[in-house]
């Protein structure tokens, strides 16, 4: 059985809590901003652990042994049978387990206490390190610790894989309690989140914890949950002396204002979709940094406010109703219809024939108006005919085409990478390669759009190619939403290239000139794409980045020899951030940019107030008391607590 | 003039203090003329005076950093300077402001921030466009076309 397969989250109806191993009411918990995890290796991240611990995992095994399972698969078995039966009670408001996101759950029966129970056999010890408590759990799979500041602002919940060794007489020696996880979240009230981690099943040394849940009613707790991935701690990112590395597996923290939901009536107590607002909607919001989540958003002038817009489309294809005319023909011969074309042309044709087209035109190959191969596949021909010009029947039979206008879709989702303003311009920049028309510039900012509350955008590429010479439009479609609610969708062709996708085949040396006088021509005429203009703040350091020109004309016979495959590319910038510990994480330390007009009793961790924002109408205090309570919020910041 | 001495833990930046009292309240006199704001306080002696950082005057309303303390006969001076935070605490908890800057679940992170630090290489992602129908441009495809007038 995989170790972690066994994690899973129920709200622990079923399991007998036993006894409560800790208990934190964090007041002024403030989540903290990680960049949410992708593409996490799960089987990369269990070799390494058993690869690093596999004396402490046999250790482990023989511990787990001398409880009343047989063993340890016996044990995470049994255990995943109570978590499975209950992991439907915890309803995802955005993400899952696995990639993280923001769940809710509720209570179950008369339990007065909420959890979720992130499931594993741990072992035990909890340890004062200097002005905080920290809770050692180590585990088979899935392990945390729960740190937590001594006062009422812990910012972090950590849950971290840290392995004892079952034989260490060092004083961070476990007292060889066996636990089954529990990361207990118990919302006190809307701001504070109480923490608790292991169930014991060897010991009942801390039973007095339980005490502190007592009395109160939750109805439902939200958390976000930031899932698997690893990153490795020295111990002086927790300021521990023991010689153990630690592995942060995930996050857990509780969401202001979304998290404790009382009064809300639930029928028969069942978990219900969504979230309830309550009392102050303007702070009932999913906190995924909803660009339309500040008060003051695009208030503006008096504008007519309307933002919804017409499709574009792209038009209907032209009616190719000339050709029932017979004025011309498009024919789609194969390798062996253009031989024994060429073998009449050449060889067949009578001299009388020609002396008699000649009476008439200069060049019975003036017939032919235009001959070439392009790199196309699925044309579907009309019909077969005898190939016939200048009203003389050939008799080689060929296919040919009734429209002389096609149309095709090339189309991709494209998405936010980073989930913030670094997606758009002039940090990130978009580019399209159109196989016969050329790489060009794109406005990012017209196809950038969250991918998960939004669907991100469809990028549609649309060729409409005239069959008589090759010439194509390659037209840009964007669709996608917009943020908020106003202003409709994006939909509609925003950009028209042109090229050639003809390799143009030429039936005499004269026709072989002109056919490269006209390439030259065409090309020098080609648009060539412009270098990007360096647009953006002077701390944007994208704007400063050189942009090269990929790519010249692409048109006819280079076309044909170059990528046949459109394709976007994507330059993004790169964070950089500072690594988060047990004291500081940017968001909650430095803060991220805010628009809100917000009560300052309703914001939690590092606030800087907006230059005159400030008005200070309830305080008694002296002017140069005002004017140092100004500087403070508005120049160094303040911590909220 | 009762006064209560502190040891504060926090941070200057936090509106809340977390203050550990050090004693009992205090009788203490200032020096005049003194100020609210940068008040000189005269302390009795007493091994844990020297322990305290922070005093709360009673009769000013206000909470105080000790800056420094001198020493004069057999008294000692606190030289404070007041708290704004921790004194108007309760009256700036009601002030509506705009934010500027704040933690995650009251920011946005779709606003400009010039302060994100970002590397100098840059993450580069193409993606190929996907064929929505049988008609697309292919590697391996060689179609020729012709076009004949007169074709009756």
């Amino acid at each position: 059985m995989s170790s972690f397969r066994s994690l899973n989250l129920n709200n622990g109806q079923g399991i007998n809590l036993g006894f409560i191993t800790s208990f934190y009411g964090l007041r002024g918990y403030s989540p903290i901003e990680t960049q949410r995890p992708t593409g996490f290796n799960i089987n990369k991240l269990k070799s390494t652990i058993q690869d690093k611990y596999s004396s402490n995992v046999q250790s482990a095994i023989n511990i787990i042994n001398n409880t009343s399972y047989d063993s340890f698969d016996e044990a995470n078995t049994a255990l995943d049978g109570v978590a499975d039966t209950l992991l439907n009670n915890v309803y995802w408001l955005y993400g899952d387990l696995y990639t993280g996101g923001c769940f809710m759950w509720s209570p179950s029966g008369s339990d007065t206490v909420q959890f979720v129970t992130f499931h594993g056999l741990y072992h035990v010890d909890d340890l004062i390190q200097g002005d905080h408590y920290d809770y050692y759990c180590s585990s088979l799979n899935v392990p945390f610790r729960v740190h937590a500041n001594n006062d009422d602002t812990a910012p972090i919940v950590d849950n971290v894989l840290y392995f004892f060794n079952a034989n260490d007489t060092g004083e961070n020696a476990p007292t060889n309690h066996i636990f089954q996880s529990e990361l207990g979240l118990r919302i006190v009230d809307s701001r504070s989140l109480g923490i608790w981690s292991g169930w014991d099943k060897k010991t009942s040394d801390l039973p007095e914890r339980w005490e502190q849940f007592e009395g109160y009613t939750p109805v439902y707790t939200t958390a976000e949950f930031e899932a698997f991935y690893l990153r490795e701690y020295t111990d002086d990112d927790y300021n521990t002396n023991d010689s153990h590395p630690w592995y942060r597996l995930f996050q857990t923290r509780v969401v202001p204002n979304l998290s404790f939901f009382t009064g809300v009536n639930v029928p028969n107590g069942e978990l219900v979709g969504g979230y309830v607002p309550i009392e102050d909607s303007d702070a009932v919001t999913v906190p995924d940094s909803d660009p339309n989540g500040d008060s003051g958003r695009q208030q503006g002038g008096d504008g007519d406010k309307d933002g919804v817009g017409d499709d574009v489309g792209s038009g209907e294809v032209p009616s190719s109703n000339f050709l029932n005319t017979g004025i011309s023909r498009i024919y789609l011969p194969t390798e062996s219809q253009m031989t024994a074309f060429n073998r009449y042309i050449f060889s067949d044709i009578s001299q009388s024939v020609v002396d008699q087209l000649k009476k008439m035109w200069s060049n019975p190959l003036d017939y032919i108006e235009n001959i070439g191969v392009c790199r196309l596949t699925g044309l579907t021909p009309s019909g077969t005919s005898n190939i016939s010009f200048g009203g003389i029947d050939t008799g080689v039979s060929c296919n040919y085409i009734n429209n002389a206008f096609i149309e095709f879709d090339y189309k991709r989702n494209i998405g936010e990478f980073w989930g913030n303003a670094l997606d758009y311009s002039s940090y990130t920049k978009l580019k399209i390669f159109i196989p016969y028309c050329g790489l060009y510039d794109l406005n990012v900012d017209e196809f950038m759009i969250n991918i998960d509350k939004y669907g991100g955008c469809d990028v549609t590429l649309r060729y409409r190619v005239d069959l008589m010479s090759g010439m194509c439009v390659a037209m840009i479609r964007p669709s996608r939403a917009q943020y908020g609610t106003d202003y409709g969708n994006l939909n509609s062709f925003l950009y028209q290239f042109n090229g050639n996708i003809y390799l143009p085949l030429s039936l005499t040396a004269t026709d072989w000139r002109n056919t490269y006088q006209s390439v030259l021509g065409i090309a020098g005429g080609m648009i060539a794409p412009s270098p990007s203009t360096a647009v953006g703040m002077a701390e944007n350091i994208m704007g400063q980045k050189v942009n090269v020109q990929h790519s010249g004309s692409i048109g006819t016979n280079f076309g044909y020899m170059g990528i046949q495959t459109p394709y976007l590319i994507v330059e993004r910038p790169a964070i950089s951030e500072p690594k988060l510990n047990k004291d500081y994480n940017y968001g909650t330390n430095y803060g991220y940019p805010s628009n809100k007009l917000m009560e300052i009793n309703n914001l939690r961790g590092f606030v800087k107030v907006r230059k005159g924002s400030f008005w200070g109408q309830n305080l008694h205090a002296t002017d140069e008391e005002r004017k140092e309570i100004i500087s403070l919020l508005e120049n160094e910041g303040v911590w909220m607590g | 003039m009762i006064a209560r001495l502190f040891f504060n833990m926090s941070d200057k930046r936090y509106m809340n203090k977390k203050l550990q009292q050090i004693g009992n309240n205090l009788n203490v006199e200032l020096i005049e003329p003194t100020s609210v704001i940068d008040p000189d306080i005269i302390l009795s002696s007493g091994t844990q005076i020297m322990k305290a950082n922070y005093i709360f005057l009673e009769d000013f309303g206000r909470y105080y950093y000790i800056n420094n303390y001198t020493f004069e006969y057999e008294r000692i001076i606190a030289h404070c300077h007041v708290d704004v935070l921790m004194s108007f605490a309760p009256e700036l908890a009601k002030e509506n402001v705009i934010v500027e800057r704040s933690n995650f679940d009251t920011s946005s992170l779709y606003l400009n921030d010039n302060e994100l630090r970002m590397y100098n290489y840059s993450l580069f992602k193409t993606m190929e466009l996907i064929p929505q129908s049988n008609i697309h441009f292919s590697d391996t495809a060689e179609q020729m076309v012709m076009i004949c007038s007169g074709s009756i």
